[in-house]
């Protein structure tokens, strides 16, 4: 019923396939398939008529409602093809037969995420841009609709890397936002609608200038005066990171556990994502990474620290042909954001993050590396231990 | 992959330097129990670049044992961390790094000491005891796995409560960091259990850990007053 409607069979509606999809979920197999079998047999080809032709991509959790598929048809639109979960995600992969059940199961659940790609998985080997736009070419869908659950953090990271060969290829696209009741959120809104918001961003990231409470209050905090001594090594060494490139050093950017003692005996630079992003929170030079990494595609419910970093990295990469010396930012030496150099390593740490694994990706999609090689750290002389399992890739 | 063969002497050279900087920290820390406090939270937020990434060395050593001689003589000579400290309150929360030179004034513009936090005093190389500089690595995965966001809830109600018995806290604020649902997901259940079973009150505030945008003085102001006064009725019973 799928390949019908990839083949231009409209007979069923998205609401309709939905339909089929969940109810496989709950109901007794046998009773389904018999169900499904009846109704195949009893369906009849309805050629597509001269409505937009779309496809509709996301949704990795729950359905979308049933409302939703019905007012973007109600639009003058015909739903050609899919990747949500509640559809083509779902039953594009069979469960093998002849094989241990269990074992055939594992497979199944590993050989999905290669057939359709889902972000949440982190399958290197897989690029769902590439899966999306051969869809589109095989539907002849005319457009794309992205439908994004709320705080879905891997859509959130993935989305602007299919913004973006969409818009090479020239496919019209919208993103809706949906709260986890399936129907769209208010904040849903085209990207032309996030590129005016983004606006605002530098406006309301430097309040600090404005303080009432530094002339109608007096200040009755005591801090540390060591602090300030403190604040300057933190200070040095950030220096000391701008200017790797200028003494020849290797650079490794990591976000998560802090693992820098290993870098640091590995004779390497390092700079640790979410340390940079709070420095320049903390000295109110945040907006120029946040609108970059915000007009790339990264929506504001992400993880600040992720895209302000990303944020760093698009700045980063625009900066890259002005410089070859590897330090970024000749363009404006005072945006610190852009000042960070190039790396050499990209090391994802993360124990207790959901977001980080797939921060890590786009950080190498962003500078326009290649998808990583994994490598096992260097097992200690003498022993059989095994300490973090580095991703690293060149750039 | 760096083209040069892994330093194990070196390795064990820095955990060396974390752990008696981790020591020095703890220690200094656990001089804040004092009423009032020598040092508040943000002075440790102030302090956690050094813990968690500078480099490993001497420096780092020198700082923490500076940090805890500054402490010391506070102590000694009856300096508070603020000015008029009439509340204890423990943080819960991401750093809302946005705004750490504005909480440091609105709090102690209250009388308000935040005398310890689950960012500053359960994360970056909080369990020293556990580096082996001679044999590190165990150790160093121990760590990364005693992450914040990695515990339970059972785990963090038990850290959240002793706290705030070891350091006499009043009531207990929680950063609502609107982009990391991570460090937000058991608030709800962290402020229930303080309240059941130490009878502590707490409030939220909504913000964020690098995105201004969505911190709101005015909810802060006008949740914290109200706190503050439930904490006075507390007393006056």
């Amino acid at each position: 019923m799928f390949e019908a409607r990839r083949s231009g069979d409209a007979g069923f509606s998205s609401s309709d396939l939905q339909i089929l999809v969940k109810s496989s979920m709950v109901m007794d197999k046998a009773e389904h398939t018999a169900l499904l079998r009846r109704i195949v047999s009893e369906a009849s080809a309805t050629p597509r008529d001269d409505r937009v032709r779309l496809h509709l991509s996301g949704h990795f959790c729950h359905a979308p409602r049933p409302e939703l598929l019905q007012a973007i048809e109600d639009c003058g639109a015909v739903v050609v093809d899919d990747d949500l979960y509640h559809g083509t995600r779902y039953i594009s992969t069979d469960v093998a037969e002849g094989i241990d059940p269990v074992a055939a199961l594992a497979d199944w659940y590993l050989q999905r995420d290669v057939n359709v790609p889902c972000p949440t998985r982190v399958k290197h080997g897989a690029d769902w841009e590439d899966h999306l736009l051969q869809s589109v070419e095989a539907s002849g869908a005319q457009g794309v609709i992205v439908l994004m659950a709320k705080f879905c953090e891997p859509h959130m990271l993935y989305y602007p890397e299919l913004r973006r060969r969409l818009t090479e290829r020239g496919v019209p696209h919208l993103l809706i936002e949906t709260e986890h009741e399936g129907i769209p959120s208010s904040r849903s809104a085209p990207a032309s609608r996030r590129s005016s918001n983004a606006s605002a961003v530098p406006s309301s990231s430097a309040p600090e200038g404005r303080d009432p409470m530094s002339t109608a209050v007096m200040d009755s905090s005591n801090r540390l005066g060591i602090t300030k001594a403190g604040g300057r090594m933190v200070a040095d060494y950030w220096d000391g990171v701008f200017t790797a490139r200028e003494r020849g050093e290797q650079v490794v950017w990591y976000n998560g556990s802090a693992v820098n003692p290993i870098f640091q005996a590995a004779g390497l630079v390092w700079c640790h994502g979410e340390a940079f992003s709070a420095r320049l929170a903390a000295q109110h030079l945040e907006g120029p990474a946040q609108l970059a990494g915000q007009e790339y595609g990264y929506i504001g419910e992400l993880c600040s620290y992720a895209r302000t970093h990303l944020g760093c990295a698009v700045l980063t990469r625009q900066s890259r042909n002005e410089d070859h010396i590897g330090v970024v930012g000749l363009v404006d030496q005072q945006e610190l954001a852009s000042r960070l150099p190039m790396p050499d390593f990209f090391v994802n740490a993360y124990a207790g993050c959901s977001t980080g694994q797939q921060w890590d990706t786009s950080r190498c999609r962003s500078c326009g590396a290649t998808s990583p090689t994994r490598a096992t750290w260097p097992a200690r002389s003498g022993s059989r231990r095994r300490g973090t399992s580095p991703t690293s890739c060149t750039s | 992959m760096t083209g040069r063969p892994f330093d194990w002497d070196a390795l064990r050279q820095n955990m060396a330097y974390i752990k008696r900087a981790s020591e020095l920290r703890r220690e200094a820390m656990a001089l804040c129990k004092a009423a009032p406090t020598p040092a508040t939270y943000w002075d440790w937020i102030a302090s956690i670049a050094h813990i968690n990434f500078l480099p490993a060395g001497q420096a780092l050593v020198d700082y923490f044992a500076a940090v805890k001689d500054e402490i010391e003589r506070r102590l000694a000579d009856g300096t508070p961390g603020v000015r008029n400290e009439r509340y204890r309150v423990y943080f819960d929360g991401m750093m809302n790094w946005n705004k750490l030179g504005w909480l440091a004034k609105k709090f102690a513009a209250h009388d308000v000491a935040v005398v310890a936090g689950r960012y500053t005093h359960q994360a970056f190389w909080q369990e020293p005891h556990l580096i082996d500089p001679e044999d590190p690595i165990l150790g160093m995965a121990q760590h990364y796995l005693l992450c914040p966001t990695n515990h339970g809830t059972k785990t963090l109600q038990h850290l959240l409560l002793r706290d705030c018995e070891e350091y006499g806290v009043d009531a207990v604020v929680f950063h609502s960091s609107r982009t990391c649902r991570a460090f937000t997901n058991p608030q709800r259940l962290l402020a229930k259990a303080a309240q059941r079973e130490l009878g502590i009150p707490s409030m939220f505030f909504e913000g964020d850990v690098a995105d201004a945008s969505f911190y709101k003085d005015e909810i802060l102001e006008s949740r914290l007053v109200a706190m503050l006064e439930g904490v006075d009725v507390r007393r006056g019973r």
